[in-house]
């Protein structure tokens, strides 16, 4: 692999963060923004209720998110660029 | 951004970030990260009852996607893993009832918070030692970095002990062992856990390592194997109590789960000396971040 200049490494870094955060963001609009009023009111009728559904919530979407990031790491080959290139800097394997 | 349930308006971005940072640092070394997390959260103004409780909702979701990650790059050892989990589970219990019995004579706060900056300090000074050294043998031994351990000592001689029933972890390069070693070194994470109110996380990592012979790659991700049960667990009984903000933790997984997959993938990149030195700094943060609680008279629990 050719080596990039650090500059250049961190800044391939920072736009792959940043199209994580683009990605992000729209799912916070589309759908974290709503939940609020969903979930307040099993927390204020029944907290096993709200209990079972807030954990399964988070492993809904831990499933979800890991698909999407390792897609992204994947098939766009984002670990070729930025991440990848910044730890082969510090590589001792 | 308000977050009702909590009754509570922090910013979004804010808790994305705690959780990116977080979840680097799980992704990487195999912890929770609930000692850095705790304070970032309160300094955020979430207040302290929800910060335990929705610390270990958010910790839950980023340890599927780190285990997930660790599973897919083969360092996660399911067997043992699940053996473990049989024994930090009772020993979050006793741990629990321990604390009950310290709660009577009043000296709670002072005892745990002396005991964890104690352990804490050694498992740092420990580990930097025995990293250094093992970074040295490769250097001047020539020897595979991944075999590198410079203190092989303890696991050797826990491995010689015959009581039956003996399984083996192949997964782990271990032939054989004692399961009792095993449900012990689960058992004592678990007392830990569960007195000293943390995950556990860089007390299981060290022990995996050096007490059971595990390679540091596997034990980053068995650690994290276990951690998805051990704080789903947790989370559905602070829920029940009403200390759980589901969305707010929603909101940090976000970002913990991108910092989850990088750490993850970051440790293909280092051998295992070198991911235990970088540990080592760790638990001193921890142990500094209790002192500081204990100067300001904070609360533990």
């Amino acid at each position: 692999m050719k080596k990039l200049e650090p500059r250049k490494l961190f800044r391939n870094l920072l736009i792959e963060i940043l199209i994580y955060s683009v990605l992000i963001f729209g799912y916070y609009l589309l759908v974290l923004r709503f939940l609020d009023d969903w979930l307040l009111s099993y927390f204020q009728s029944s907290l096993i209720l709200y209990s079972i559904f807030g954990l399964g919530a988070i492993i809904i979407q831990a499933v979800l998110l890991d698909f999407v990031t390792s897609f992204l790491m994947k098939h766009i080959k984002m670990d070729q660029f930025g991440i990848r290139r910044v730890l082969d800097v510090f590589s001792d394997r | 951004m308000y977050f009702p349930i909590a009754d509570v308006t922090v910013n979004p971005l804010l808790l994305m970030c705690v959780g990116f940072l977080v979840g680097i640092l799980g992704g990487f070394f195999g912890v929770g990260g609930g000692f850095l997390a705790g304070p970032m959260m309160f300094w955020t103004g979430v207040p302290m009852n929800f910060v335990v409780g929705t610390d270990l909702a958010h910790m839950t979701g980023k340890s599927i996607v780190a285990a997930r990650r660790h599973r897919a790059l083969g360092h996660v050892d399911l067997k043992l893993g699940s053996f473990m989990i049989i024994g930090t589970i009772a020993g979050v219990e006793i741990g629990a009832r321990f604390i009950e019995t310290l709660k009577d004579t009043g000296a709670l706060e002072e005892t745990i918070g002396v005991t964890y900056i104690v352990i804490l300090l050694i498992i740092s000074v420990f580990t930097a030692w025995e990293s250094i050294r093992a970074i040295k043998m490769v250097r001047t031994d020539q020897i595979d970095a991944e075999e590198a351990v410079g203190f092989k000592g303890l696991a050797k001689r826990v491995q010689a002990i015959n009581i039956p029933p003996m399984v083996s972890f192949p997964h782990s390069g271990i032939e054989c062992i004692s399961i009792w070693m095993v449900l012990g070194v689960g058992l004592i994470t678990g007392v830990l856990a569960g007195s000293l109110g943390v995950g556990g996380g860089f007390i299981r990592m060290p022990l995996l390592i050096y007490v059971l012979g595990i390679p540091t790659h596997v034990a980053v991700g068995t650690d994290l194997f276990e951690i998805v049960f051990s704080s789903g667990f947790g989370t559905i009984t602070h829920a029940i109590k009403g200390n759980v903000d589901i969305l707010m933790a929603l909101v940090m997984q976000t970002g913990a789960a991108i910092g989850a997959q990088i750490g993850a993938t970051a440790t293909r990149f280092f051998a295992g000396p070198r991911i235990r030195l970088a540990f080592s700094f760790l638990p001193l943060v921890g142990a500094i971040l209790v002192i500081f609680r204990l100067i300001n008279g904070g609360m533990m629990h």
